[in-house]
């Protein structure tokens, strides 16, 4: 499953309650759903292309860190279509946190983006 | 073209037509479960350009090669899937659907352990006639004398069928040119299906409500969940259980897992509005024909029992 992982103190609910900044900011997110623990954060995307729904799951590890990842299975995702979306999704983060940091992502060497990845 | 679930379970026009949505005209319906590198899909799309060809498989790299050929070679009354053989006989085909079922050089899982995993096999057999129209014709090739032999005294045993010779096609695929140059014996069987269903039509979809969940605040949203979650539908086919639930103003989304006996488990999503109206959500996956409705009919009764006293 693609992923990505952040350093950053940020909490699902609270980019829960933010959500409407990112959706003016990015209008392929469509809605955000938060689980019944307040532990994971879904955010509903329409990618224009094809039209089609993508979830992305954000939900806090140990130490610091949030990992990212694309509920998707059996069918093969097109990174490049993605990725608009998820700079803006960084973008929106970091303005949620100044100091947060990419450290690695699994989507592919075709996507760039920023802040990179610390090496 | 390469249709994936998505083409299948949530696409109005195919929800609305079924296979005219991707496959216009009238001609017979043909499958190839197992199609691979598509070499006699593609044969067969060129030589009975008036009829339409489905072939399913589930490794998706190799389909992306197939959809090319056809691409390449124009030839749009051929389509191919990627879905567990077993869900889409059940869920896409309509009683009396198919012309003719090819399955070629299927993996013969020779563990014993894993033979339930044969696509031709005494529990699939059932599917397999009842998509099939009276007049349609099984075909079966293997160079797995076993499960030749196996397959064989299955379909003999068969009162609904006779054996019919194998047609007559020039064309090889991978497995079978390979086999040939090894002096492998092939088998070959057919056969037709003398009795069957009534042709049946495309079914409709009915969802209906389930609850009223206006005004439920996040207290009572969890409240619900951890009533709810512990509860599984179960039917002696069937498991239908719920893994999460997700709340977004005042709707709610239920992720959730449908195990069928002999096919892989699908994940699906429902969300429920305000209104206590079920729908499926955008990226999810259901089985549709008989079954959606029923499904959602028990989940519907599930929330209901879901639902604390008081709420």
């Amino acid at each position: 499953m693609s992923h990505l992982i952040l350093q950053t103190p940020l909490q699902p609910s609270l980019l829960h309650s933010h959500f409407l900044s990112l959706q003016s900011s990015c209008s392929a997110f469509v809605k955000s759903w938060l689980s019944s623990d307040q532990q994971e954060l879904l955010l509903e995307l329409r990618l224009p292309q094809q039209s089609q729904h993508e979830y992305l799951a954000l939900r806090p590890l140990s130490g610091g860190q949030m990992i990212l990842h694309v509920l998707r299975e059996g069918e093969e995702l097109d990174y490049k279509q993605l990725q608009p979306a998820l700079q803006g999704l960084l973008d929106w983060l970091k303005e949620n946190d100044a100091q947060l940091a990419l450290l690695r992502h699994t989507f592919g060497q075709y996507v760039a983006l920023s802040p990179p990845p610390l090496s | 073209m390469l249709l994936y679930p998505r083409h299948l379970f949530l696409e109005p026009t195919f929800l609305a037509q079924g296979w005219q949505a991707w496959l216009p005209g009238d001609g017979p319906l043909n499958l190839e479960i197992g199609c691979g590198y598509g070499h006699f899909l593609s044969y067969m799309a060129r030589r009975f350009p008036e009829q339409r060809f489905i072939g399913l498989d589930i490794i998706n790299k190799i389909l992306l090669q197939v959809d090319r050929r056809l691409q390449r070679e124009g030839l749009d009354n051929a389509c191919v899937c990627k879905l567990d053989a077993v869900v889409a006989l059940r869920e896409l085909f309509p009683s009396g659907s198919l012309a003719n079922i090819y399955i070629l050089f299927p993996d013969p899982w020779f563990k014993e352990r894993r033979l339930k995993r044969r696509i031709l096999r005494s529990e699939t057999l059932p599917e397999l006639l009842r998509v099939l129209k009276p007049g349609g014709c099984l075909h079966f090739v293997s160079d797995d004398a076993d499960y030749a032999a196996d397959a064989l005294q299955l379909l003999e045993a068969c009162s609904h069928l006779k054996a019919v010779p194998f047609p007559d096609l020039e064309t090889r695929t991978k497995y079978e040119r390979k086999w040939l140059e090894q002096d492998k014996t092939i088998h070959r069987y057919a056969y037709q299906l003398v009795d069957g269903p009534e042709p049946a039509l495309w079914p409709g979809y009915d969802p209906r409500a389930a609850i009223l969940i206006k005004d439920w605040d996040a207290e009572k949203a969890l409240l619900f969940w951890q009533n709810f979650q512990p509860l599984k539908a179960l039917n002696p086919n069937q498991v239908l259980k719920f893994l999460a639930c997700y709340r977004s103003g005042e709707s709610l989304l239920l992720k959730g897992l449908l195990a069928d006996t002999g096919s892989l488990a699908l994940e699906f999503w429902v969300e429920i509005d305000p209104q206590g109206q079920l729908t499926l959500a955008p990226h999810s996956c259901l089985p549709r024909l008989q079954n959606r409705a029923r499904l959602l009919a028990e989940l519907a009764d599930l929330i209901q029992r879901g639902i604390p006293k008081g709420l």
